[in-house]
């Protein structure tokens, strides 16, 4: 290649990726000032004096255009602003599992946003103690928002010391769905008790269609696995197995053999052990299958047809169990309104947007076009909007167990999926999934 | 004197002088210095820095980015010692290796030669091999999934040729979840190194291969005999690679098809660390893994090194 | 004579060859396991989930382009990809212009320097990214360059270098002493030797690293998520965001974004790999 040609070349490469790059990269407005002065920035950030400066709230969170939540979380800015022009709100949407690593590296160099949207589940459980969030329980008696917020709600983002980490926003309720025409066609009636399901299960089989989808290899078929060995114990039982790993308890192992005995009685569809959520969802919208366990991110995705056919309720319980009827999660750990040390140093345009986003008729948007549970107690919607999946989950025959999240140490949250994987799969014997456990647990202590 | 600015001795005198000799090494010294010392800052201020820093961390216990650190000592290597995952782990990313190279490397280099040769359509096989390697790692990891679900395309296949005997759900099968994974990277890996053996021996001059052509040689024994010597670095080098590349890399497709399992089944060492660091947030644990790693990579390629020049004799 | 000769080598090498035609065979076939699953990508971008899940590798019945503008409207796909193009452009380049030198100077310099030299550059290939993500983001918001795209340039060549330096190295030590030694004759210096000569010949070795390095950077996820902020995601970052959005999973949507991705990536490959090896050709032919 001559000299001229080449020279072209790396002239052509210089210029273009510059183009590129000069086009991808809007510097960030914000950042440099912050770097230099740490915490001593002054706190003060009511402008009284004439000349209104913007106060701009950096919010990080993860409900995106595609997200059902993400339209009437835009709207809820969009009027906030409208409200409040002195306030500026710049959002931006990370992936949910990518946000608490992003926070942690930024706030090491105090350029953390100002508010998260997080669950509380993973790393953030030690954000107060380690300073990323600031604790909110005097601000939830400042701000008015005393006795307002659910009980249940406020409990699950409670420290053991009594330190509230965050405001509760998004509640989910994770019932089983049970597809009644599949049922009548094979000629039984809802399980409420395990043996009944086990005969289900053999009829649905004859009458050719499949009985309980779960997404046996991925995180989500580990709530199911949980789920059956709490319908063998007490809350307090659980919180001993499954949070302290102590797996002698006699109900657990209960638990964890009639799980074995269900997924050998032909329970669970055939190679449930490969399915991850997306096939799940498929095959039970295609309508042949029984009974799946989805939560109330569902309810949006489910197709019409199959809407009136759709009985929601709690799984069925073994004999002998503590449980008065069939058992299902609901929770509010989904999602919850961190603020940050930078967050705090605007206290005034926080408390203005925090107090705006908790109307009733805010969350009631989200109530209405998403299908979220509300963690206030009083949120008046049009029930006309709401998704009748949404409307029968409120009220379900069917009992709540404590959600996992809420006690499962977060070294052992991880793993503990690779062995839920190992109980769907056939062949596994209890003694070999109680073992596993024991030794997961040991080895987090 | 004039012999002080010579590049080359043009009189014996110069061979004996020592002045020469002390302003060639300096002046050799000072271009290599200036032609070398930009990447050298670079690396030093991204790379070596953290080298440090990953040692120190291994003999902490660090719980979170947020959290504070304690020393601990060589605590952690103890832990790795008595931790049955690092052997299972070792053993997992062993087969990997073990099928991960010889299955793809030698593949590569003849499908590369055989690019060399430029018959008709070279260049659209050439672009169709490098295609695995232009995409995105979640795009594989759907692409695979779509694969080796349990009514995914290569049970269907199965079933339509009468094979549906051997229909299993691959990725949670205790004994063809490491295996489904390390197909994986067969795949990608012969796609990719063959370009690559395609670059460096297209510098070979055709004359070589028909002078052999003349003594009646036929191409395997070309590909053998000729070109293969001349690649031993280079083979070196792939092989090289592609032991890094398993032994950290592959890991994301760990990550994203089966987290470990079913049970520990493809639970390997580039996976542990991520799970240790990001998932169980251990992250002094993680780094002395880390550098458990470090050493293990540096033997292996020092290994393959010594190999690789012994056999160019 | 010499006619007789080559058209002999000629017939010889265009009659029937088994060794080719096995080639042809074992070629077809793998481009073959790789164009069935990138089918299936293409035609899921049009595709629901059912569609996707039960029929995969049927053609789409209608093409419905409402994934892709969901995936560009979602992400903003477009920008993610042209942000990716233009950190890989600039990556690459720089990485050449760091290592293209050191590796000159390694390889046809006799100083005890480079062994030494050598020696650091490899215990880089064996560093886990995870242990310089603070000390890299507390350097890149001190210098501004938080959430810039620049900053990846800046950073990425450290990566990439060891590698590239050392494959270079060892293309370049196989060169003849002479062409050195000739140029110094003529009154060249180094820089001249270095760009005039040494560039044209090292091309396949160039290409070599352009391509591994390309891999590295396009795919680069970790340090993308930490020092980018959303609207200056990198094409990994936006297609993950796609495939996390919700708790279920849209197939055709993740297929639409891959498809977006990859287009401006072939069409690099195909374009420059044209050029490059043309010009390779021209550089044998001239000796």
């Amino acid at each position: 290649m001559n000299k001229k040609k080449f020279s072209v070349t790396i002239a052509l490469f210089v210029i273009v990726s510059l183009i590129l790059t000069a086009c991808g990269g809007t510097p960030a407005a914000a950042p440099t000032a912050k770097v230099s002065e740490p915490t001593a920035t002054a706190p003060a950030p009511t402008e009284t004096s004439a000349p209104v400066e913007k106060v701009t709230l950096t919010i990080w969170h993860n409900w995106g255009p595609d997200d059902a939540k993400g339209a009437p979380l835009q709207s809820v800015f969009k009027d906030f602003m409208a409200a409040n022009p002195d306030i500026v709100i710049k959002d931006s949407v990370y992936v949910d599992s990518d946000i608490p690593l992003k926070v942690e590296t930024a706030s090491a160099a105090n350029q953390e946003p100002d508010l998260v949207f997080v669950q509380r589940v993973g790393s953030p459980i030690d954000w107060t103690a380690g300073g990323i969030a600031i604790p909110v329980n005097d601000l939830i008696k400042e701000w008015g928002f005393d006795g307002l917020f659910k009980e249940s709600a406020l409990k699950e983002y409670t420290l053991p010391d009594g330190q509230i980490q965050a405001f509760p926003l998004e509640g989910y309720t994770w019932p089983i769905w049970y597809n009644t025409s599949v049922f009548e066609k094979a000629g039984v009636p809802i399980p409420t008790t395990t043996d009944e399901l086990i005969t289900a299960a053999k009829a649905i089989r004859t009458a050719g269609d499949q009985p309980v989808i779960a997404s046996g290899s991925d995180g989500m078929g580990q709530y199911l696995f949980t789920l059956i060995m709490q319908s063998a114990m007490s809350d307090e039982e659980a919180i001993q197995s499954i949070g302290q790993g102590d797996w002698t308890v006699p109900n657990a192992i209960k638990g964890v053999q009639l799980f074995v005995q269900l997924r050998d009685a032909g329970v669970f569809v055939d190679g449930v052990e490969g399915i991850d959520f997306a096939t799940g969802n498929t095959q039970f919208f295609a309508a042949n299958v029984a009974m799946s366990h989805f939560g109330a991110w569902s309810f949006g995705e489910a197709p019409q047809e199959l809407l009136p056919k759709v009985q929601l309720g709690g799984f069925p319980l073994p004999a002998g169990s503590p449980h008065q009827a069939p058992v299902y999660y609901s929770a509010f750990g989904a999602k919850g309104v961190w603020i940050t040390p930078n967050g705090a140093a605007k206290m005034d345009a926080v408390k203005i947007f925090i107090q705006f986003l908790y109307q009733p008729a805010m969350i009631a948007r989200f109530v209405e076009q998403a299908g979220m549970t509300p963690p206030l107690k009083d949120v008046p919607v049009d029930a006309s909007k709401l998704n009748p999946l949404f409307v029968q989950s409120l009220n379900l025959p069917a009992e709540v167990a404590m959600t996992p999240d809420l006690y499962m140490p977060a070294k052992v949250q991880p793993d503990f999926g690779r062995i839920s994987q190992e109980a769907f799969t056939p062949g596994t014997t209890a003694e070999k999934i109680l073992a596993d456990l024991t030794d997961l647990y040991q080895a987090n202590k | 004197m004039a012999a002080i600015n010579k590049a080359f001795p043009d009189n014996k005198g110069d061979l004996f002088n020592i002045e020469y000799h002390r302003r060639i090494v300096r002046r050799r010294r000072i271009t290599f210095l200036l032609l070398a010392s930009p990447a050298l800052l670079w690396f030093l201020t991204f790379m070596f820095w953290p080298l440090l820093n990953m040692f120190y961390i291994s003999t902490t216990r660090w719980d979170g980015l947020s959290l504070p650190q304690k020393f601990i000592f060589l605590d952690n290597f103890i832990r790795i010692l008595n931790d049955k995952n690092i052997a299972i782990a070792f053993r997992n990313t062993g087969i990997h290796l073990l099928v991960g190279i010889p299955g793809v490397v030698p593949i590569a280099f003849m499908l590369g030669f055989f690019l060399s040769l430029r018959k008709p359509g070279y260049q659209i096989l050439r672009t169709i091999f490098f295609l695995p390697s232009m995409i995105s790692v979640a795009a594989l990891a759907m692409i695979f999934l779509g694969l080796y679900r349990p009514d995914g395309m290569l049970n269907t296949f199965l079933k339509v040729v009468g094979l549906s005997s051997l229909n299993r759900v691959w990725l949670m099968n205790q004994s063809t979840a490491l295996g489904a994974l390390i197909a994986i990277d067969i795949w990608s890996g012969i796609g990719f190194y063959s370009v690559l053996f395609f670059a460096a021996l297209a510098n070979i001059p055709q004359e070589l291969y028909e002078a052999a052509w003349l003594d009646g040689a036929g191409y395997w024994t070309i590909m053998w005999k000729i070109a293969f010597p001349m690649m031993l670095d280079f083979f070196g080098v792939v092989v090289i690679l592609q032991f890094l590349y398993l032994l950290s890399g592959a890991a994301q497709n760990v990550i994203l098809l089966t987290g470990g399992g079913p049970g520990t089944a493809t639970l390997t060492l580039g996976f542990y660390l991520y799970n240790q660091a990001f998932l169980t947030h251990r992250l002094g644990y993680s780094q002395a893994i880390a550098v458990l790693l470090f050493f293990v990579g540096i033997i292996v390629i020092l290994l393959i090194r010594r190999i690789s020049s012994r056999l160019s004799y | 004579m010499s006619t007789w000769f080559f058209s002999a080598i000629q017939k010889k090498k265009n009659s029937f060859n088994i060794f080719v035609l096995c080639g042809y065979f074992f070629s077809i076939f793998y481009a073959l396991l790789i164009i069935i699953p990138f089918y299936f990508v293409v035609v899921s971008a049009f595709k629901n989930n059912t569609q996707v899940i039960l029929t995969p590798l049927s053609l789409p019945t209608a093409l419905d382009f409402k994934k892709f503008i969901q995936a560009q409207n979602s992400v903003n796909l477009l920008r993610a990809t042209m942000v990716s193009t233009g950190v890989t452009l600039g990556t690459e380049l720089l990485t050449l212009l760091l290592a293209f030198p050191a590796a000159y100077a390694v390889a046809r310099i006799q100083t005890r320097l480079s062994t030494v030299l050598e020696a650091i550059f490899s215990l880089g290939f064996l560093i886990p990214g995870l242990a310089i993500l603070m000390p890299v983001y507390l350097m890149t918001a001190r210098a501004g360059l938080l959430y810039n795209p620049i900053a990846l340039i800046i950073l990425y060549p450290a990566f990439n270098l060891p590698l590239s330096m050392i494959l270079l190295a060892g293309f370049m030590r196989k060169l003849p002493r002479e062409l050195e030694e000739s140029a110094v004759m003529d009154g060249a210096n180094v820089l001249q030797i270095m760009f005039y000569i040494f560039a044209p010949i090292s091309t396949p070795g160039i290409i070599t690293v352009l391509v591994l390095n390309f891999i590295n950077i396009w795919n680069e996820y970790l340090f993308a998520l930490i020092l980018m902020d959303s609207d200056n995601r990198t094409v990994q970052l936006a297609t993950a965001l796609l495939r996390a959005s919700q708790r279920t999973v849209d197939y055709g949507l993740i297929a639409a974004g891959v498809v977006v991705s990859l287009v401006p990536v072939l069409v690099v490959f195909i374009f420059f790999q044209e050029k490059i090896m043309s010009g390779m050709l021209a550089g044998a032919i001239k000796e």
